[in-house]
Parts: structure tokens; C-alpha cells; sequence
């Protein structure tokens, strides 16, 4: 397992996880939503934010099939897709692809994010194909 | 201001040490016989270097330098921390120092050295560098470990978008091995069909092993000088006509990248072509940064050679070959020679334009370019002429 280093800024994202949601920050200035989490809008260079909460729906925009484990605790679990999808809410999130996948995957290609309990203190988001 | 660094440096000297899959040697030690390389071919002794850049990987500074050479007389140094487009990025920052009379001769320099066993160790190294902090903290844990991971859904959505394939990927690191087998430095000099590249164990989707690099040990050093110096140095000075670094969009996190099927090359090529006067069509040779083989055609289309989502037809047209419109990577590449970071890209390059390359010596080279590629897509480019 290869656990997150947390910093102050992403500490509300990874406990969105455990409580399975998706969590997102949104300028309270111009509305921009943002991931990964930062301090600062990008848009307007504003430090006010409020995380929001994900709809959990998403679009295939690209994927790797990975068969080789550059690290040990990913071994057991060769051949996993990474996919890269984007959010409804604008940002794109990287996640892996439930097993087994239902069908080839394409560009476009309607997801949902759920939620794997990884161990007692780490849970990391997932696809699975709708 | 694009013609700002033209013709105001030169590359004097080169420098490399052996090249093998492993070694005893220390990054240290095998710097310093790179160093001393390029400072003997370009004529000088070490206390004539005043500018060190050196590759900040396995605890090598400058001041590892000035301590082992004795160095009396450095009065500017730099880092270019860009991963492979450290190498290149350092070209253009030696240009500046040197055409701004801080500096005369500034030394370049990257080794790979001895390591213990490199179980999961690439993740952990990875997650150590600063510009690796977001893919560390949020797709690491995911599964995204190690570099062919993290370029390999760039690559898959080219193929969606513009229908490259497999086999068009393979007639790089084809090419490279071809070159690779003229050159007696080079680790892999088998032949390379397209029947064992695709017969060669998939890596990551679509990245298979015969579209990754080598990991390599050795190291590379090139001496940079003024042009006034330059001339009456041991052999022709090789100029530094253009030089570019560019960074994409989103740097520290591919997953968020607008653009996904470019690389920071596309913002520095054009400024590099401005500042030389040249256009793609007058480059004789062409070194590429070959971690993978979807980032070399990539970088092709970034460049201009071709126009984007047409790498793959332009590939296969044999334009790559030592015959073909535009040479890539006579040595044999990070594919075929050696892992050096492109340090190696750039003593072939010299190498070329002085017309001492042998066999594979691509006739009347006068112009050509090197690339830098690192981290999550920066760029980098410099274009010499003899
Ligand atoms: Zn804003």
C-alpha cells in the first residue's frame, strides 16, 4: 500500500473518501472548480473556497491497462486499468477501473465513481462502468 | 528579443564514459571522468571553467565539483531541475550566463552511478523530487508509480484520437536500434523487428517493454564556451543557434492537462526555430528524447516536422531513417545506446555537426537539434550549427 502524504490543503479531500464522497474545492469568488486541491484559484487568484461534493458522474478521456508493478504492493493486482475520466462538475479525476471491466473502453465511454476501502485509514475512489 | 541567445555560445568540449546496464562506480566518480573528458576535448584545464549545472541527482552539487577539481575560479552555477529536459534547459541557461560576460566556459554534467537493487525504489525516488508531489500524493496510491504510467494515457489517447498505432510506435525504437548498432557504445545492438516488438511483454497499455527506454549507468558532460573563446579551442566550435524550454499547461499533474497529445516542447520549438532563423525543413539531424516511443513522435508533431496526429504515417513514411528527411537519434537513443538523460543526445549531436560519427555520419550535417524531455511533460530544445 502505498499511503498519501496529507498536507493541510488536501486533508478535507481525503476525508471526503472515507466518508465516500467525492469532494472538490469551488472558488467562492468565480465559482471555478478546482482539483487537485490547492490554495489559490488559478482563475481569479482567489484563496476562498468551499469544498463541494462530486455528482460522481463521469466521461472516459483516457486510460492505461497496467501490467507491470513498479511497486511491490501493486503485484498481486496486474493486469488494473487506470482510467482518466472527466468529473460532470469540470476537473478530471484519475481512479482505477472496477474488475473486470463490463465492456471495451472508448473515449466518452459513461462512468460512476464509487468508493474502495483500501485498509482501516485509506480509501481510494474507483470507476466502475455504468 | 528571439534573436537573443543566437551565436553567442558554443559547444567546445564533449565528454563520456562507458556505458553499461551496471557499475560499481559512484555518480561522483563517473562525473568527474565525464568532466575531465569534455574539459581535455575542448583544449582547457579545469581551472579555466567559471559556470557549473550540473544534474541534481544522486547528491552531485557544484560544490562536488569545485571540492574534486580544485576549482578556483567558478563564478556562476545553476540548476535546471526538469528531469530529461534538464540537459537541454541547461544549454540555454549556459548561453545566457554566457552571453551576459558572467561566465566563459560553463560545464554541463549528468551521471547515473551505482544504486542498490531497484525494487519499488523508482516510486519512492519519484515521490522524493518536488515536481512530483501532487502524482505523489494523489496518484501513487492509485497505482500510477513510475513513468510509463503516467505518459502511457497520453499516448493511448492519441491512438483513440488519431488512430496511431503499435507499429507505428515500433518503427522508432527500430530506428534507434539500427543506429544503435553502428555504435560500439551502444548496450543494445541486436537487430529490432516489428515482430518482436510487439511480441515484447506489455508494460503499460499501450507502452510494451521495446517502447521503454533503458536504465542505464554512466555519465556525460559537454564545456560550453564564448564564441570569442570558442575559436581557439582544440576543434571547430559546434553554435548555439537556438535554445527553448517550455512548460505545458498543468505541469505537476498530466490527469488535469487540458492538452493531452502535447508536451511543453510546442511552446519552446517555435521561439528555438525564431531565435536560429531555421525551420524544420533545414534540420539535417535530429536527437530526441526517447524515454518512450510515443513521446519521440509526439515531439515530432510539437516541432513541426509533421502536423499533429500525423506522427505516426510520418514515422512509417521513413522519414526517421539515416536516409530519410530527418535522422532521429543516430546514436541509438535512450531506446538503444543508453539512459544518460539526453546528456548522451547532445555529444551525438556534436559528434555530428563535426562530422566524426563513422558509419553512421548523416552527410553534410551542418544544422541540427536536441531535445529534452522530463518530469510530466516539460520541454526542452536547442538547435547547433558547425
Ligand atoms: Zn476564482
Amino acid at each position: 500500500m502505498i499511503y498519501p502524504s496529507v498536507s493541510i490543503e488536501s486533508k478535507a479531500y481525503w476525508t471526503g473518501l472515507t466518508n465516500g464522497e467525492l469532494l472538490l474545492q469551488e472558488c467562492t469568488d468565480c465559482g471555478t472548480i478546482r482539483h487537485y486541491p490547492r490554495p489559490m484559484c488559478d482563475n481569479c487568484y482567489s484563496f476562498g473556497h468551499r469544498w463541494i461534493k462530486a455528482s460522481g458522474d463521469a466521461l472516459v478521456y483516457a486510460w492505461t491497462e497496467c501490467h507491470h508493478a513498479f511497486h511491490p504492493s501493486f503485484a498481486e493486482l496486474t493486469p488494473y486499468t487506470l482510467v482518466t475520466a472527466t468529473l460532470k462538475e469540470g476537473p478530471r479525476l484519475m481512479a482505477p477501473l472496477a474488475q473486470p471491466p463490463k465492456r471495451d473502453l472508448y473515449l466518452g465511454m459513461k462512468l460512476k465513481i464509487e468508493f474502495n476501502q483500501v485498509s482501516s485509514d485509506l480509501t481510494l475512489p474507483i470507476f466502475k462502468a455504468t | 528579443m528571439e534573436e537573443s541567445l543566437r551565436d553567442k555560445a558554443a559547444i567546445t568540449g564533449i565528454g563520456e564514459t562507458v556505458y553499461s546496464k551496471v557499475t560499481d562506480r559512484s555518480a561522483l566518480s563517473l562525473t568527474l571522468e565525464a568532466c575531465l573528458k569534455a574539459i581535455n576535448d575542448a583544449g582547457l584545464v579545469p581551472d579555466d571553467i567559471d559556470g557549473l549545472i550540473p544534474y541534481p541527482s544522486q547528491g552531485l552539487t557544484a560544490e562536488s565539483l569545485i571540492t574534486n577539481f580544485g576549482l578556483k575560479n567558478v563564478r556562476y552555477s545553476a540548476l535546471t531541475p526538469m528531469g530529461g529536459a534538464s540537459p537541454v534547459a541547461a544549454l540555454q541557461s549556459a548561453a545566457m550566463a554566457i552571453s551576459s560576460g558572467v561566465a566563459q566556459h560553463v560545464l554541463i554534467c549528468l551521471a547515473r552511478g551505482h544504486t542498490e537493487s531497484n525494487d519499488g525504489k523508482i516510486t519512492a525516488r519519484l515521490a522524493e523530487m518536488p515536481q512530483m508531489n501532487t502524482v505523489g500524493e494523489f496518484e501513487m496510491p492509485l497505482g500510477a508509480n513510475a513513468p510509463a504510467q503516467f505518459y502511457a494515457p497520453m499516448a493511448r489517447r492519441h491512438m483513440e484520437l488519431f488512430g496511431t498505432t503499435s507499429a507505428q510506435f515500433a518503427e522508432i525504437a527500430i530506428t534507434c536500434r539500427k543506429n544503435a548498432i553502428l555504435n560500439d557504445k551502444a548496450i543494445m545492438r541486436k537487430p529490432m523487428s516489428l515482430e518482436d516488438h510487439q511480441a515484447s511483454r506489455m508494460i503499460s497499455d499501450p507502452l510494451r517493454l521495446y517502447d521503454c527506454c533503458l536504465e542505464s549507468k554512466g555519465a556525460a558532460a559537454v564545456v560550453i564556451s564564448s564564441k570569442e573563446r570558442a575559436s581557439d579551442l582544440k576543434h571547430s566550435p559546434i553554435s548555439i543557434i537556438g535554445a527553448a524550454e517550455g512548460h505545458p499547461d498543468s505541469p505537476s499533474a498530466i490527469t488535469q492537462r487540458d492538452n493531452f497529445v502535447s508536451l511543453g516542447l510546442a511552446k519552446a520549438a517555435p521561439i528555438a526555430f525564431k531565435m536560429a532563423d531555421v525551420t524544420p525543413a533545414d534540420i539535417d539531424v535530429a536527437q530526441i528524447y526517447d524515454c518512450f516511443t510515443y513521446i519521440v513522435l509526439c515531439q515530432l508533431e510539437d516541432m513541426g516536422f509533421c502536423r499533429k496526429g500525423e506522427g505516426g504515417e510520418f514515422v512509417m513514411s521513413g522519414a526517421i531513417g539515416r536516409d530519410g528527411k530527418i535522422p532521429i537519434n543516430t546514436h541509438g537513443g535512450l531506446l538503444s545506446e543508453a539512459h544518460i538523460a539526453g546528456m548522451n543526445h547532445i555529444n551525438e549531436l556534436v559528434r555530428q555537426l563535426r562530422r566524426t560519427c563513422g558509419e553512421r555520419q548523416i552527410k553534410d550535417a551542418s544544422v541540427g537539434l536536441v531535445t529534452g524531455y522530463g518530469d510530466l511533460g516539460d520541454g526542452s530544445i536547442a538547435i547547433l550549427s558547425r
